[in-house]
């Protein structure tokens, strides 16, 4: 297992049971380990935040033919490529800041030729590699480039149309071919589902799907306004504000499904909705029990560009900090700054809220897109019902 | 104890039985546990399920992550900057007096 010691104990990653601990101090001195500097400093007890993220997505390349109309990167066939060296600094740096789990991302990963090369890279500084791929012209070269991967997740929207309604095009067979040629190789696979107003009621019957062809674990994505994504027809996408609501209720449905069989995950944009779920809302310890994660932007997570700039999350804007001085420059960065002060010090709705020790905001993506800056996330259901009651009493607050 | 200064160092010498019975790391010291990798590269994911499960169901899970702990064998990683030279108040310094208070996991 391994251990990255923080001012309140220590992240354990533990590998017989594939899981992220946070494990108190009395419980780090139980395995043997005494906190040293990061217990001890003063200057550490004043700053309580992680001391580098827990997971950080790394862009390989911006290259990707496929063409999504919502692609959040704005990805093109003529992307660029860093050279292997690149990245291996880049994970050089992950492992000095102690980071746990690499997301490689992009553009589609699965067009670098190296692409195996850099997942053992990754393993051989003790880091979780993981990847996400479109499927598209899986070949066995491919596939076995992905072999070295802890987990696979493959973008899988569900079936014909609700594929072409999200990404503009039918990949479903091509993903669905992708998702079977890996379970079958014996990789560990995921999918990722992108939830919008169109597919949002076919979920159950995208996720049978998925696990009928071998897939472990699902993780429900929010649709957000960035890339090619970020245009007017956004409003048309995301999910409606009932569909927000029922969130919950789906969650509640999928499990009771697949327990035991299939892990449902959901990502940090969903968690303001499950604000509308009063059983869900009323139980906030257990969230963060089971280590449910909102808004990390800039906190335990962190994204890095193809240009190795470092970014709160794949979808904000990079920051001064380069990859390669994640370490020294993590803590400081002022870029990072606003995304902690908000989720530290919300404004109402959120500052009343059950869930904002979990929830952290929302998705500051979606109040920028808003107009709002970082701020309450306007579609939330508790900050939609707080507008309304404001412009209820005269539109005063 | 281990310093942490040896931070990498790979500490698999005593046996898994005798790490065991030495390691009495239990689930009260748990704070919170977040299962598997996922493997998206645009959002932090979360298992959600687990919500749903009896108590005995989850009790199991916490149960095993504290057997794990107390059998494998340690990697120590991450540094911390060294300290910053004293200066006078800043806008940062604000920034992190906001997060006196922030939940821990």
């Amino acid at each position: 297992m391994i251990v990255r010691f923080e001012p309140w104990g220590a992240w354990v990653k533990t590998e017989t049971t594939a899981a992220l601990v946070a494990l108190d101090r009395d419980g780090v001195r139980a395995l043997g380990l005494e906190g040293g500097d990061t217990w001890s400093d003063p200057t550490a007890s004043e700053r309580p935040r992680a001391t580098a993220p827990i997971e950080v997505h790394l862009a390989v390349t911006s290259r990707c033919a496929a063409g999504c109309e919502g692609c959040y990167l704005d990805a093109r066939p003529d992307g660029i490529e860093p050279p292997a060296a690149t990245i291996e600094r880049a994970l050089d740096a992950l492992a000095e800041a102690g980071v746990f789990t690499v997301a490689f991302g992009g553009g589609e990963p699965t067009l670098r030729d190296d692409l195996g090369e850099l997942a053992r890279a990754a393993r051989a500084r003790g880091i979780a590699p993981v990847v996400t791929t479109s499927g598209l012209g899986l070949g066995p070269r491919k596939l076995a480039q992905l072999a070295s991967f802890a987990q696979v997740n493959v973008s899988y929207d569900g079936a014909s149309e609700a594929y072409e309604s999200v990404r503009g095009f039918d990949g479903a067979g091509a993903a669905e071919s992708a998702i079977a040629k890996l379970a079958a190789a014996g990789v560990t696979v995921g999918v990722n589902v992108v939830l919008t107003r169109d597919t949002f009621d076919l979920t159950k019957e995208t996720i049978r799907r998925a696990a009928s062809l071998g897939a472990s674990e699902v993780q429900l994505l929010r649709y957000k306004p960035q890339g090619r994504a970020r245009a007017l027809d956004y409003l048309a996408k995301r999910l409606s504000p009932e569909q927000a609501k029922k969130l919950g209720g789906l969650l509640r449905e999928l499990a009771a499904e697949h327990e035991g069989r299939v892990r449902i995950r959901i990502d940090c944009a969903l968690v303001p909705f499950l604000s509308a779920d009063a059983d869900l809302a009323s139980r906030p310890e257990e969230l963060a029990r089971w280590g449910v994660l909102g808004c990390e932007a800039g906190s335990l997570l962190g994204a890095t560009k193809v240009d190795g700039r470092v970014a709160p999350c794949s979808f904000t804007a990079p920051t001064e900090l380069h990859i390669e001085d994640l370490a020294r420059g993590w803590a400081g960065e002022r870029g990072l700054m606003p995304f902690r002060d908000y989720a530290a010090a919300p404004i109402e709705p959120c500052a009343s809220c059950t869930l904002r020790a979990v929830c952290k905001g929302g998705c500051k993506v979606v109040s920028e897109y808003a107009g709002q800056g970082i701020g309450p996330d306007p579609e939330c259901p508790r900050v939609r019902e707080h507008a309304r009651a404001i412009a209820g009493a005269g539109g005063e607050a | 104890m281990t310093d942490p200064q040896e931070r990498g160092e790979v500490r698999d010498a005593r046996d898994a039985r005798d790490a065991a019975d030495v390691r009495d790391v239990r689930e009260d010291h748990v704070r919170s546990v977040r299962l598997g990798h996922g493997a998206n590269c645009s959002s932090v994911g979360s298992v959600i399920d687990t919500l749903f499960l009896g108590a005995a169901l989850g009790g199991m899970v916490f149960a095993a992550v504290c057997a794990a702990m107390k059998v494998e064998g340690i990697t120590v990683v991450g540094n911390r900057p060294p300290p910053a030279a004293p200066v006078a108040a800043t806008d940062e310094d604000a920034h992190e007096d906001a997060h006196e208070d922030e939940a821990t996991p």
